[in-house]
């Protein structure tokens, strides 16, 4: 090997090292962030089919076992009236199947928990609409068609896992203002899933912690992989055009070659797939050096972070993504740059044989 | 006589464009989360998470004069609609007033329960005005069911959703009357620090450049080191909400990581800018090596020849330099108005002033330079013979009779 094609396949190297380093960066800060998101107790877990509380709709036969911990909860989104006249209208009035009590409001068994309970910020709305409050106090409760009369047994406490301006109903009242989810459950909160539901499951059914930051720095980290793979295909481009000028220059070195072999008989295929097998050779040789080199300098930076007072568990990773794309990207951009002065230098040879 | 051809300007604007184009979004990933719990104001925190800090304290900070500006503030981090979103606990007014923000639709009828988008984050999660969405927990677990009441256009960030402050108390866990940090607009910050320090509640000033302020900290040394390295570990600049639980242990972990990865990023960079140069001023002299040879033939050393070959790339570095920055600045500021790039919830504010592109532009120059100087130190090293010969036979190559025209048969 001369010292050109020696140089040549280092440049493409070089080049390939950025794309390899880089996407192995962006590979290793992923898995990174999966496997810490997954280390920590995001809470107990929700379950709906619709953020809208009020169209959610989990099937009663749906349910997990005994063996699960969990809390079964009936929505409705209601207008409430004094008997006075005085209305609120978007309340949220609530029954809950609590079954371990849970939550520490005797809620346990639908059909004999009866009791009404006001959040104390839904009591603080009710005043500044100048409607009645207090133990006792009759409100009725309007859904569509349908009204329910309730008396408020007292307050539930504030600082619960849900919020202080909900209406806490009897299973019965929100059966009789909506009939139709008498055989279902607005959501489910999963607090503890027992041996016998680890592949219980509904379709159509979203899951969500009820503590969002490890979620939200995961999702907000798979942004910013996002954003580091479309700077990755744009320096990408870059990169393959570099490939392309230097395979090329390394192509039109050979044109007096070329002519050679032209003069002595050789056809333009024969020549154009010298050098198409000469260039891929060298792209792959220079990418296959570069993605290695890549995933070595990556690995420095990594380790030698901590010299600068900054320390990181990131590392590269290989991953299809991370190899395969920089070897395609140096072989595609090879392949034209090897190629097309190929052709342009045969066929000028051919244009000057002609006389034109 | 330019040895160097003008067409050079091309590859060379490509290879400023991997700087220009790439660095201050770069630099932006890793400064969002700084603009985002700061801005252009000063942020009064609390010195840990064992002393929390009272909202009546924004109330007081109001009434100086010095003040133009104060909103107690506690951020939390949620996820609606599989997205990211930064909630903000606010007073609405207070917050509306210090980040000139207006409400462009909707309206807030009740400002103990309301849910105000940012205009990008209506776009990003799919709701306006009148839906409904599921809010859970920060750092501690909790539920709220929402409705969009109204979307607001700000002049820092458009991708939050603003709550009332007890709602953002119960995810982050705080207590009755806490907030995590207070903006402030102040006309004078040591003023500011004057009057903190009247009200004797230990506080963290820490200004727009990062610096941070300890009032009425009076500790042990051996209690004051710990804090130091506390809020080093907090990073308060950063990120206040972590509240000094385990949660800062991820968000430092996820920032530094950011850190090594958009460093790799910006090293490499370099790199490819130095070899895509270097690939493009060779292609260039390669293009001249039959002049290269008349001016060897007639007496140019190679000193001479280097020495041309590194003055044409200097004058055509300067034009490429600039045109590559300024379309560069075009393209981030095309990616940034346009939203297209997000981190955590937020969209990237890419990091553009002045001095950053002046590095940029001299960087780029130096970059072509140096690849022109390494360039003309192995490509003058030919032999001046060769290259006048090599300079003779292309002309008798370009003279000469076709090859069929000789053996008498006409292609």
């Amino acid at each position: 090997m001369n010292k050109r094609i020696f140089a040549t396949i280092l440049g493409i190297a070089f080049c390939v090292t950025y794309l390899a380093g880089t996407s192995a960066m962006v590979d290793g800060l992923k898995e990174t962030t999966g496997t810490i998101a997954s280390t920590f107790d995001q809470g107990p877990v929700l379950v709906y089919t619709d953020e809208d509380f009020a169209r959610s709709d989990i099937n009663a036969q749906d349910l997990p076992s005994n063996e699960t911990v969990f809390v079964a909860f009936s929505f409705l989104n209601v207008t409430l009236r004094d008997n006075s006249g005085n209305r609120v209208d978007n309340v949220y009035a609530v029954s809950m199947l609590d079954t371990e009590d849970i939550l520490g409001l005797n809620m346990t068994n639908e059909s004999t928990s009866s009791q009404v309970l006001i959040g104390t910020q839904l009591e603080g709305m009710l005043i500044s609409n100048t409607v009645n409050t207090g133990q006792g106090v009759q409100y009725s409760l309007i859904y569509e068609n349908q009204t329910a009369n309730v008396n408020v047994d007292g307050g539930y406490a504030p600082g619960s896992i849900f919020p202080d301006d909900w209406l806490l109903v009897p299973r019965s009242v929100t059966n009789s203002l909506r009939p139709g989810m008498n055989e279902s459950y607005s959501f489910l909160m999963i607090v503890e899933l027992g041996e016998a539901d680890v592949d219980w499951s509904i379709d159509g059914a979203q899951l969500k912690p009820t503590s969002g930051v490890v979620g939200f720095f995961e999702r907000g980290i798979y942004q910013v992989e996002d954003d580091l793979w479309t700077i990755i295909l744009i320096t990408g481009t870059i990169t393959a055009l570099l490939v392309y000028c230097i395979i090329s220059i390394e192509t039109e070195y050979n044109a007096p070659t070329i002519k050679i072999l032209r003069g002595v008989g050789a056809t333009r295929g024969f020549v154009i797939r010298v050098f198409l097998v000469k260039a891929l050779f060298i792209t792959f040789v220079g990418g296959v050096l570069g993605t290695a080199l890549g995933f070595c300098v990556a690995s420095a930076i990594s380790s030698l972070s901590s010299i600068f007072g900054v320390f990181t568990f990131v590392t590269p990773v290989a991953t299809l993504d991370s190899l395969g794309l920089p070897i395609a990207i140096s072989l595609i951009s090879g392949l034209i740059g090897g190629v097309w002065p190929a052709v342009r230098a045969s066929r000028i040879f051919t244009l000057r044989r002609n006389g034109r | 006589m330019m040895l160097v051809r003008k067409k050079t300007i091309a590859g060379l604007v490509l290879c400023t464009l991997v700087l220009s184009a790439s660095v201050p979004l770069l630099l932006g990933i890793e400064s969002t989360p700084k603009s985002v719990f700061g801005g252009d104001m000063v942020a009064v925190s609390q010195v840990n998470s064992s002393v929390s800090l009272n909202v009546t304290l924004a109330e007081k900070m109001k009434e100086q004069a010095n003040v133009v500006a104060a909103s107690p503030e506690i951020t939390c981090f949620c996820v609606i609609e599989d997205e990211p979103v930064i909630v903000r606990g606010v007073q609405l007014e207070d917050f509306l007033e210090i980040e000139n923000s207006t409400l462009i639709r909707g309206e807030v009828t009740n400002p103990d329960r309301f849910a105000v988008m940012g205009r990008k984050l209506t776009r990003r999660v799919g709701l306006d005005v009148g839906d409904r969405f599921l809010m859970t927990g920060s750092s501690s677990s909790a539920l709220f069911q929402l409705e969009v009441d109204a979307v607001y256009k700000g002049n820092y960030s458009e991708d939050e959703l603003l709550v009332p402050l007890p709602y953002a108390r119960r995810m982050a866990g705080l207590s009755s009357e806490a907030v995590l940090f207070i903006r402030v607009k102040t006309t004078n910050q040591s003023a500011l620090v004057d009057e903190l320090v009247t009200q004797e509640a230990p506080v963290m000033v820490t200004d727009n450049t990062g610096i941070s302020t300890p009032v009425n900290v009076n500790i042990s040394e051996e209690d004051r080191v710990k804090q130091q390295l506390a809020i080093k570990y907090l990073d308060t600049a950063k990120f206040k909400a972590s509240n000094g639980s385990y949660v800062s242990m991820f968000v430092q972990e996820g920032a530094n990581s950011i850190r090594i990865v958009v460093t790799t990023f910006i090293v490499l960079d370099g790199a490819l800018a130095f070899i895509g140069s270097a690939a493009i001023i060779s292609r260039a002299v390669i293009e001249r090596s039959t002049e290269m040879g008349i001016l060897s033939a007639i007496g140019a050393n190679r000193r001479k020849i280097k020495s041309m070959v590194v003055r044409d790339v200097f004058l055509i570095s300067v034009t490429a330099s600039l045109i590559g920055t300024l379309v560069g600045y075009a393209i981030v500021t095309w990616v940034e108005n346009n939203g297209l790039l997000l981190m955590f919830g937020e969209s990237i504010h890419a990091v553009i002033d002045a001095n950053l592109l002046v590095m940029i532009f001299l960087i780029s120059v130096i970059i072509h330079v140096c690849s022109a100087l390494l360039v003309g130190t192995v490509l003058t090293k030919a032999r001046p013979r060769h290259l006048m010969q090599e300079a003779e036979v292309q002309e008798k190559e370009d003279a000469a009779p076709a090859f069929e025209s000789l053996l008498g048969v006409d292609g």
